[in-house]
This record gives structure tokens, C-alpha cells and sequence, in this order.
């Protein structure tokens, strides 16, 4: 087996509470395209278990799933473990520091373990791992500004902003909140709910 | 209007361009402007549910959060996605002088 890995540093004008963007399970199917569904299996204040519903590369009209477990290693450290396309297991580890007030400087490891004839592919994630990468960014960047923005304004989650204008501000350190998210009831990635029947 | 106002946009633009969005600091909120269906409406554009940008579904007069999917009625600003007793996207009173789309300030 060979492992390869794909390295990069992200710099975002964003406080480290934007680590909400990684457990906002509801916006992978909007945000991200590929992805047609999104379920929560399970989660508690630590980890998180995916099953994630997405279109083959190349083949749109074919779709495929992936089990996808997130972690909170530690305050800084987040890891995911992914086993998806064609089996192979890839493991994300980002790490987050805020390393000046509303700035955090990301580094974010991809490891893709690699077994038997899937070696062959190292090539092409080479070349493609970088531009997925890229494109998550890409797509996550608004979101982490824009909460930082909003949370600095006095958001709060189902409310909004304050009522008063007097009140749409926030000082010191932005705090992130506690996992897992608070959810509606019926949002669609509860799936849980349905399956706590096999319990 | 006799209290402070500010000037957010020309109406003729408004008109071209029919959506007009912007941050205000003066308001400390993200205002949307929106000429729909021949009226104009000046709104808050911050979703309730995290705090995500909108796009406009013209045929149905929705916001649409482009993070979760969120849906607005932009004329009552009520949620249609989700029941939120008691809470609507603020809509901000305006005046409109010389082709100038002008919105009052909190005294």
C-alpha cells in the first residue's frame, strides 16, 4: 500500500468559530455540487457519522455513496475519515489557528491510502487532488466570511440579528458552538431519526 | 421623513437591475432592494436560520438561502421552510426624491 498525500495552508479573514462550516452537515448538498443527499447516521459532541449520497465523475447520471466520520480531536484539530470512490480511504486532518482576532491560517492534509491496483491512480490524484481541494475551498470560502461578519453583528442561529440596532455588535473572541448543531427536527439530513428504528 | 436618511441606491438602477443588495453599517444589516412586480420592497437579507446570503426566485416572490435552502415570502418576510413564530425579515421604510431610493435611519 502507498499513501499519498495532499498538502496545503489556507489563510481566511474569518474567526476560528467558522470550524461551524465543517459540522453544517445540511450544507453539503446545496453548497457543494456533486452531492444529492446528505444523513446523519449518528452524532454526538465529539464525532459525526455521514452517509453521503454523490454523482460519479464523468458517469453524472450514475450515483454512488460514502461514509464519512468527522472528529473533533481536539479545540484546533478536526479529522474526517472517508471511504467513497472506488473504496479508497482517504483521511482530512485541519488544522485551525487563529493566529490574530478574525484571522485563521488552515492546514489541511489529505491522505489518499492507496492498495494494490489503485496505486496506479496516484498520477491522476495528483493532479485532481488538488483541484477538488481547491474547489471545496473555493466554495466554503463565502460561508466562513459571512458568518464572521454576521456573528460580529450579534447573530444568533434561528433568531437572527438583534432586534435593536444598538445591540448588532459583538466584541472579544468569537466562541464556536457547541456540537453537534443544533437542527431543526425535520431538516432532511436527520435521517437518524428514521433509522433509530434498527436500534 | 424628518429623521436621518440615507441615500442606497438610484431607482432607475434598481429598475434595470431589479435587485440591488449591500451592507449598511449605518443599519448594522445586509439591505436588499427589490423592484418585483412593478412595487419596490427594501429588506433585511440575513437568514434567520445561520445567517446566509439569499438568491431571488422571481416567479414565486422567495428568497432562497443559498446555504441550506432556506425559503422567504420577500413580501412578508415570513419563513416558508420552517415555522419561526414571531420572526420576519425586517423590511426598512423608504422614500423615494429625484430618482433617489432613500431609506431612514434609527434616530
Amino acid at each position: 500500500m502507498i499513501i499519498y498525500e495532499d498538502k496545503s495552508r489556507r489563510e481566511v479573514d474569518a474567526a476560528a468559530a467558522v470550524w461551524w462550516n465543517y459540522w453544517d452537515h445540511e450544507h453539503l448538498i446545496v453548497v457543494h455540487k456533486g452531492y444529492t443527499d446528505a444523513k446523519i447516521l449518528y452524532e454526538n459532541d465529539t464525532m459525526g457519522a455521514l452517509l453521503l449520497t454523490y454523482k460519479l465523475p464523468i458517469f453524472s447520471w450514475l450515483k454512488s455513496q460514502s461514509l464519512n466520520i468527522i472528529i473533533k480531536h481536539d479545540e484546533k484539530v478536526i479529522k474526517a475519515i472517508n471511504v467513497g470512490l472506488l473504496g479508497i480511504p482517504i483521511m482530512t486532518t485541519v488544522t485551525v489557528t487563529e493566529d490574530r482576532p478574525d484571522h485563521c491560517v488552515l492546514d489541511i492534509s489529505h491522505k489518499f491510502f492507496l492498495l494494490g491496483w489503485k496505486q496506479l491512480l496516484k498520477p491522476l490524484l495528483t493532479i485532481m487532488a488538488p483541484k477538488w481541494n481547491e474547489r471545496v475551498w473555493e466554495e466554503d470560502l463565502p460561508l466562513k466570511v459571512r458568518r464572521t461578519k454576521v456573528m460580529r453583528l450579534g447573530f444568533k442561529d434561528f433568531y437572527g440579528l438583534p432586534a435593536r440596532m444598538e445591540d448588532r455588535h459583538r466584541e472579544g473572541k468569537l466562541e464556536f458552538i457547541r456540537i453537534p448543531l443544533s437542527k431543526l427536527r425535520q431538516v432532511s439530513v436527520n435521517a437518524w431519526r428514521k433509522f433509530s428504528d434498527w436500534e | 421623513m424628518n429623521q436621518a436618511t440615507m441615500s442606497f441606491c438610484r431607482v432607475s438602477e434598481l429598475k434595470n437591475r431589479r435587485r440591488i443588495t449591500k451592507w449598511v453599517d449605518e443599519l448594522r444589516d445586509e439591505i436588499t432592494a427589490l423592484y418585483i412586480n412593478g412595487e419596490i420592497i427594501v429588506t433585511s437579507s440575513v437568514c434567520f436560520h445561520n445567517g446566509g446570503e439569499f438568491k431571488v426566485d422571481w416567479k414565486t416572490c422567495q428568497f432562497q438561502c443559498k446555504w441550506h435552502d432556506w425559503r422567504f415570502d420577500i413580501k412578508t418576510g415570513e419563513s416558508l421552510s420552517y415555522s419561526l413564530p414571531g420572526r420576519r425579515l425586517q423590511h426598512y421604510p423608504f422614500e423615494i426624491k429625484d430618482d433617489q431610493l432613500v431609506i431612514a435611519l434609527p434616530a
